[in-house]
């Protein structure tokens, strides 16, 4: 290290005091000068990586990017960037903190350009940048937001959707329904006497039951259907790419599992529920709130007829 | 400025060999097949371009621009609408979530700005291969505003009618996904008679100065 009072010109002085790695390489991307930022972080002396590839001084190290970038700039005197967003790093250099990044390597923002020394000959100037720091905080944001994301659109007690989402994305899939002229099948699903199975087993039970049943219905639905937690013990099935038939045999091999399945405490049989479906088709293009509406008013029937059943039916004959 | 035939179609080759160039690269970076294709390229007056580029008055664009010096002087920008210009970053980086109804990638400049760079740098390489002499490059610049004010703001009053523009629409095919950039060159009326004769001398066979 260069004694940054007394010895070397200004330059000099610089070069080993600036705060980013500067390396200068030749066209076959040999090192010709290694600054004090360099030498500090990568514990390699200049003396050391002197007239080296990178890959001869960093084993495994591979970048096409650079290779190019150098090649650009010493054969078309043109400045190249690379961009952490798409490289990550340049230099492989372990940071001491732990990476909430994903990595544990220092991110950088690297640029390239042409030098021309004294001699005449263009060599390529690297400068690198640590900005490990701000995709720390960057990332850190994302998950944030992320996290935020998740849990408005989510119901906490059985982490389906919630209402909010279903409309969203309802609204969305409609115009889709409409440009593609394909149908989307609705169930509107209540699990019979709930209220008992509250007041018997207690709330905690109850709750027990409301996950299960969110798990035996989403185990019988297609990855690209939604699953709504859509009031206290009703839930709505948004089906796309559904004919009116396979929306009723959905609501039908959902009814059968409840039936035959056991829900904490509770033995098979114990837990039934009450379905009703609607539909959008291109015969009966209706809008998100008729959609649901049709299908809350048939399951009012399948309630009335007794529980434990499937009532299908269009909005013309609502 | 009227390009013959012949020298429209030399300069849609070179056009495309930058274009491939730079598509390499892409791929290699982006481990992802890119393609950038040229449909189109015109010579035009500078009052000409917006209009040409089919953008709106108001319109943002997103630009990567470098200036050129040295055989040829001017500027080379590569202009994307807005929209595009997001969702080829989504495409490439991965989108993210809205943080309080805030685009978090509106703030991811630094791709583009690479992805930019890469372009314009492949084909100006053609073009100073074909002059057969160094055209300087600065540092990329990343902007996003109106063409027009893009534009005044790289070209001086009183060079505005002494201007030509090259324009060459270009579209990068990323992701399954059509993203249409233009790269432009403003160049001076010399530079660009000094491009066309040169490209002319190659037509011609005269490949020696």
């Amino acid at each position: 290290m260069i004694d940054p009072v007394s010895t070397g010109s200004v330059s000099d002085r610089i070069w080993d005091q600036v705060p980013i790695g500067i390396v200068v390489l030749d066209a076959e991307c040999r090192v010709q000068h290694w600054n004090g930022w360099l030498a500090q972080k990568t514990a390699i002396g200049e003396k050391d990586a002197q007239g080296k590839t990178l890959s001869e001084l960093f084993p495994n190290f591979r970048s096409p990017r650079l290779q190019w970038a150098v090649e650009q700039a010493i054969t078309h005197l043109s400045p190249q960037v690379l961009s952490q967003a798409l490289n990550q790093f340049v230099i492989p250099i372990h940071t001491r903190f732990s990476g909430r990044h994903g990595t544990s390597m220092m991110q950088q923002h690297v640029h390239v350009a042409p030098l021309t020394g004294r001699d005449g000959r263009i060599q390529a100037v690297v400068s690198i940048m640590d900005v490990t720091e701000s995709i720390t905080r960057s990332s850190a944001l994302i998950e944030v937001a992320q996290k935020l994301q998740h849990d408005s659109n989510r119901d906490a007690l059985t982490g389906l959707y919630n209402r909010r989402f279903m409309w969203e994305w309802l609204v969305q899939q409609l115009k889709l329904c409409n440009r593609h002229a394909h149908p989307l099948g609705c169930l509107l699903l209540d699990i019979d006497h709930f209220k008992m199975i509250n007041d018997t087993y207690g709330h905690d039970e109850g709750d027990q039951v409301l996950r299960s049943f969110a798990q035996v219905a989403q185990d019988r639905l297609r990855d690209s259907d939604i699953l709504v937690r859509y009031g206290g013990e009703e839930f709505a099935a948004l089906l796309p790419h559904c004919s009116p038939q396979d929306a009723i045999d959905a609501a039908q091999a959902i009814l059968q599992t409840v039936r035959k399945a056991a829900f904490g405490a509770l033995p098979a049989g114990k837990v039934t529920c009450s379905i009703g479906v609607s539909w959008w088709t291109v015969g009966h293009p209706v809008t998100g709130e008729e959609l649901l509406k049709c299908a809350d008013k048939r399951l009012y029937e399948a309630k009335q007829g007794g529980r434990d059943r499937v009532v299908p039916g269009a909005l013309s004959t609502v | 400025m009227k390009l013959s035939a012949l020298e429209l179609d030399a300069l849609i080759e070179v056009a495309n060999i930058g274009m491939n160039r730079a598509a390499t690269q892409l791929s290699a970076l982006l481990n992802d097949a890119i393609a950038v294709t040229v449909p189109k390229v015109h010579i035009i007056p500078l009052n000409d371009v917006a209009s040409a580029l089919g953008y709106a008055k108001d319109e943002a664009a997103v630009c990567v621009w470098q200036g050129l010096g040295g055989q040829i002087a001017g500027t080379a920008m590569l202009m994307f609408p807005s929209q595009e210009s997001r969702s080829l970053v989504n495409a490439l980086v991965g989108s993210v979530p809205s943080l309080a109804g805030i685009d978090m990638r509106t703030f991811e400049h630094e791709a583009m700005t690479e992805i930019g760079n890469i372009i314009i740098s492949s084909a100006v390489a053609v073009i100073s291969d074909l002059l057969r002499g160094a055209i300087m490059l600065s540092t990329p610049n990343y902007v996003e505003d109106n063409l027009q004010n893009l534009i005044n703001e790289r070209v001086g009053n009183e060079e505005r009618h002494d201007m030509n523009v090259i324009v060459m629409f270009a579209t990068l095919r990323a992701a399954q996904r059509d993203v249409h950039g233009t790269l432009i060159l403003l160049l001076g009326v010399d530079s660009v008679s000094k491009l066309i004769a040169r490209i002319n001398a190659v037509l011609l066979g005269k490949l020696d100065d």
